[in-house]
């Protein structure tokens, strides 16, 4: 069903908007502060949580795993709660909490902040020099728990959908217009989106049942799920306790299949169509056999244009329907298509996985349409990633548009993510060794040779230059100035060069001897 | 007045009183130990306390109120405030309302006798 | 050629010479890759103990680490590691910081200047030495307790008293730093910025007090921190090089000596942070560092006996001397070998190719 997430700062009036809007649509409404006190009862700290942010304390590795506990928390109870019923959520990360389903409706709740000033003032009975302090610090708590939680920017406009600013409109009226808003088609669940949930869903159930049992309480693993396959990936360190993964989850229903993978990191590869023959394929497991890597494997279908359906279009019938088409002319199909590839996978994706699991590097798939921007929507930014391979995005379009698309993903995911991000087409040269990297190795091996046999077989002359002009010896008058500059700069372009290329060649044999 | 450090102790579990107030007469405090946060304010009115420790939820009147109350009266008092539900706007609310300082649960009573001995010192400082 | 270069600011290279500038760089990049930072104080002092004079000695490390910190901050800037803006305020105070050392050396040398021409050299070197112990036996110390502690509590991460501290003060103004995601006062800046450049320029360890002055004091990740740093390096390598290479100092022999050994190493180094615990890295920094903090403390009598201020018998110098130089090379030699033998045992394990594990219940529901 459909869920709206209101992110509000602390007197911005948000907790009354959430609460208005559901009373009109008939939802259930859900403060933070109820979900809080429902995962401390259950056996989170989440007060530790929130003081290690509040005294700006780095997340220490016991903390890394209640934090995903807590979140998997989180999501398992808005999933739940939205499965049967209409849901408004009003809190600090609700938008950030179900990612990759597309019809949450995003809002965030601000207000003048001298109006904010005046409500903590009457509220908490404080002087106005310490309310606008209590103010600024809970701001401050707030923007750090978004970024240890979900590693986002809490006040980055455009991770909402609309941000609604109270101070020159009444809750009552702003919940009005909210309402239509709420039944945009974009805001109401689609069976891909229920799918979402579901292994949203199964995924958080999976990681608490991991943490609450005390065997593997302590172990930092990651879950994903795709329709019932549960994917675990654990670091080394947690080797011995592998086993218990699949013994733990047996306890977890709708479970089809568990899938464990040791990874200390992970790499991420994101393309149109998967071909399990594929040169690329080969290549990514070898680059992750030698990172110690699980490999995400994430198939963008073809979209088409996302022209949204003109509101005049809307029928009462069709709001209310839950399957609502995307686009007006072929929507239907491309739903139930949503559907189908969930449940089953196409044979190019399935048999490349096989191929990971068998090398014992893989990291769970995903599947979804859309642009850049929903990718990294769906990308869960706290997992460490050290490379993100795009392939043909639109295998089906040409070549032309296929590497124009591909070019946007890269430089977009390259701008926003903080980790290399290359084509898959660059993999070999950036990180294999073929007969190209061998040219250019022996490109630097001789540039090296030659430099170093060139200053050690002229050592008079290239230190009589080094010191030509100043006063290491009488003739300091004789040589002037020009001729230090001269050495100088000499200098400060030769070292660079030469240490370019005797990296270069070191590399290269760090490479071949797989030492990266 | 007796040259021990006088704390009072607020919290409506029997549990945690017993715990805490056996491992902080070790160290040589004087403890008074209360479930309510009515019996606590009757005695805050009687009697001055050092440093009052309280759990921000009890029953009818809460840690913040004891804080405010302590405020008042006394503000030369350090107040601790434990609580296992703390959320950065009430430990932010409780700070600038005056409290010495904030742990959450759980905690180690070695944890409360460090930000005692903090207290303490800065009550000396005073 | 012989005379040419020996009696002047250039040593005679032979083959054990050049293996040996080779071994010291190989050292000091695994030290530098693994540490993050440093390298030179074990090359500096090692250069000069094969006979190079201490400002060449000083020059060619310099340059050479102005060439290795522009390719190290090329990848870290790739991976968003670079806080430029922080960058540009840490340069300008420390270059501050620079002068104000070098202002301090002229200072020091002049006052020194009735007990003679030997006693010149012994007052600045007491000096450099006092600075140095002092500043890293305070680093080493604090990092062992932190680690000590963290065996305790079972927590790993850095202490955030300082930061604490200075966040309860608050000191206007305060800037922030979207890409490290902190906001710091000014004044803290300054001071730290200045305390990096005032160390960088009477010790040349720079990187030793900037990195974990970024990380204790202004609260940044490790990672933005040693990238800054490493870009900050690029800048105040390429003005010290350019400066010595104007004086005629720089041996760009030594320099290309020290890179065929140092990039070899910094690989090795950098692969073994990526396998060995934090706890364990931070143990081995600790160590080689108090132990070279211990040599260089070894050697202080010598120069407090050539300025007076203690009497001994002066032919015990060679025994301080030579144990100094002992201890510099256990430091270093140990504490490669220790990263080294981390790096094949991970390195060997690594190939013992582990399965996923699938367990599969189909049809269950």
């Amino acid at each position: 069903m459909q869920i709206i997430c209101i992110s509000r700062g602390t007197f911005s009036g948000g907790k009354k908007l959430a609460e208005a809007l559901a009373e009109k649509l008939g939802f259930d409404c859900l403060a933070r502060e109820e979900l809080t006190d429902m995962a401390t009862a259950s056996g989170i700290p989440v007060g530790k949580l929130e003081m290690t942010v509040v005294r700006r304390r780095p997340m220490t590795e016991a903390m890394i795993i209640e934090r995903e506990r807590y979140k998997a928390f989180v999501t398992s109870v808005l999933c739940e709660r939205a499965r049967s019923r209409g849901l408004v959520y009003h809190g600090r990360t609700g938008h950030l909490v179900l990612p990759g389903v597309t019809h949450v409706l995003r809002l965030r709740a601000i207000l003048d902040p001298e109006q904010r000033v005046l409500s903590a003032m009457d509220r908490l009975r404080l002087s106005r020099e310490k309310a606008q302090s209590y103010i600024n610090d809970v701001d401050e708590d707030r923007h750090r728990w978004v970024r240890t939680l979900y590693n986002a920017d809490w006040k980055d406009p455009t991770s909402y959908d609309l941000v609604v600013n109270l101070s020159h409109m009444s809750v009552e009226n702003a919940a009005t217009a909210l309402v239509s808003m709420a039944q945009l088609p974009e805001f109401q669940a689609t069976p891909a989106t229920k799918q979402k949930i579901d292994d949203l869903l199964l995924a958080s159930r999976c990681r608490l049942a991991l943490g609450s049992d005390p065997r593997s309480r302590d172990m930092d693993v990651k879950v994903r799920s795709d329709g019932g396959i549960v994917s675990v990936t654990y670091l080394p360190r947690h080797e011995g306790k592998a086993e218990l993964i699949p013994e733990v989850l047996a306890t977890v229903p709708d479970v089809n299949e568990v899938l464990c993978t040791m990874a200390s990191t992970n790499v991420l590869w994101i393309q149109g169509k998967f071909d399990p023959q594929s040169e690329s394929l080969e290549q990514i497991v070898d680059i992750a056999t030698r990172w110690n890597a699980a490999v995400e494997l994430m198939e963008i279908k073809d979209e088409e244009e996302p022209a949204s359906p003109a509101p005049e279009s809307l029928t009462p019938e069709q709001k209310s329907d839950a399957g609502f088409p995307y686009s007006s002319e072929n929507g239907g199909i491309l739903d139930d298509e949503a559907f189908d590839y969930e449940t089953e996978l196409d044979e190019g994706l399935r048999k490349t996985r096989q191929r990971l699991i068998s090398a014992g590097r893989a990291g769970g798939y995903r599947v979804l349409k859309g642009c850049p921007k929903d990718v990294l929507s769906s990308i869960d930014r706290t997992v460490d990633y050290n490379l993100v391979v795009v392939g043909d995005l639109c295998p089906s379009k040409g070549s032309s548009v296929s590497k124009r698309r591909t070019q946007e993903m890269v430089s977009y995911l390259l701008d926003n993510m903080h980790v290399p991000v290359i084509e898959a087409s660059e993999m070999k040269s950036q990180f294999m060794f073929g007969p190209a990297q061998f040219m250019k190795l022996l490109g630097f091996a001789a540039m090296v040779v030659i430099m170093v046999f060139g200053v050690m077989s002229h050592q008079k002359d290239v230190l009589e230059f080094i010191s030509k002009g100043t006063c290491l010896f009488s003739a300091c008058e004789e040589v002037g100035m020009s001729n230090r500059i001269l050495s100088a700069l000499a200098i400060a372009l030769f070292v660079p060069v030469f240490a370019f290329c005797y990296g270069g060649f070191t590399r290269f044999i760090f490479r071949i001897l797989r030492f990266d | 007045m007796e040259d021990r450090l006088q704390i009072m102790l607020v919290d409506d579990e029997e549990i945690v009183g017993k715990r805490l107030k056996s491992s902080l007469e070790k160290e040589g405090y004087a403890i008074e130990f209360f479930l309510t946060g009515s019996e606590a304010l009757k005695r805050l009115d009687e009697k001055h306390f050092d440093i009052v420790v309280t759990d921000i939820r009890i029953d009818e009147i809460d840690g913040l109120e004891i804080l405010d109350a302590v405020m008042e009266n006394s503000p030369e008092t350090k107040t601790i405030m434990i609580t296992g539900y703390a959320t950065a706007e009430i430990a932010r609310e409780a700070l600038a309302k005056g409290a010495f300082d904030f742990i959450a649960k759980p905690f180690r009573p070695k944890d409360l006798r460090e930000v005692i001995i903090k207290a303490a010192r800065q009550i000396k400082r005073d | 050629m012989h005379e040419f270069l020996l009696g002047s600011y250039f040593i005679e290279l032979d083959w054990m010479t050049v293996g040996q500038v080779i071994l010291l760089g190989f050292i000091g990049g695994t030290l530098s890759g693994f540490i993050g930072s440093g390298g030179a104080f074990f090359m500096t002092p090692g250069m000069m103990n094969l006979g190079v004079p201490g400002p060449v000695a000083v020059a060619s490390n310099i340059t050479h680490k102005f060439g290795k910190a522009m390719i190290g901050s090329r990848e870290h800037g790739k991976m968003g590691h670079v806080d430029k803006k922080l960058a540009v305020f840490m340069l300008v105070t420390a270059a501050l910081g620079i002068n104000l050392a070098v202002w301090v050396m002229k200072l020091m040398f002049s006052d020194a200047g009735g007990h003679g021409h030997h006693s010149r050299g012994a007052g600045a070197d007491l000096y450099i030495s006092l600075v140095f112990s002092g500043v890293l036996i305070l680093v080493s110390v604090s990092m062992l307790r932190d680690i000590i502690k963290s065996r305790k509590t079972q927590d790993s991460t850095p202490s955030r008293k300082i930061i604490d501290f200075l966040n309860k003060l608050n000191l206007h103004p305060m800037i922030s730093f979207p890409v490290a995601d902190v906001k710091v006062s000014l004044w803290v800046i300054l001071i730290c910025g200045l305390a990096t450049g005032y160390l960088a320029g009477t010790i040349g360890v720079g990187g030793f007090i900037g990195v974990p002055a970024m990380i204790y004091v202004f609260g940044i990740s490790s990672q933005v921190a040693a990238g800054t740093e490493l870009f900050l390096a690029m800048f105040m390598g390429a003005y010290g090089a350019l400066n010595f290479a104007l004086q005629g100092m720089v041996d760009l022999r030594l320099t290309l000596m020290l890179y065929l050994g140092s990039l070899v190493g910094i690989h090795l180094g950098v692969y073994g942070t990526k396998v060995v615990r934090e706890v364990i890295i931070r143990l081995v920094t600790s160590l080689i560092i108090l132990l070279c903090v211990i040599s260089r403390m070894i050697a202080i009598p010598v120069y407090m006996r050539k300025l007076g201020y203690i009497a001994y018998p002066s032919d015990l110098d060679v025994y301080f001397n030579m144990g100094s130089k002992a201890l510099l090379y256990i430091s270093g030699i140990g504490g490669m070998l220790m990263i080294l033998f981390f790096v094949f045992k991970a390195y060997f394990q690594r190939r013992k190719v582990s399965a996923s594990l699938v367990s599969s219940r189909q049809g269950a529901s």
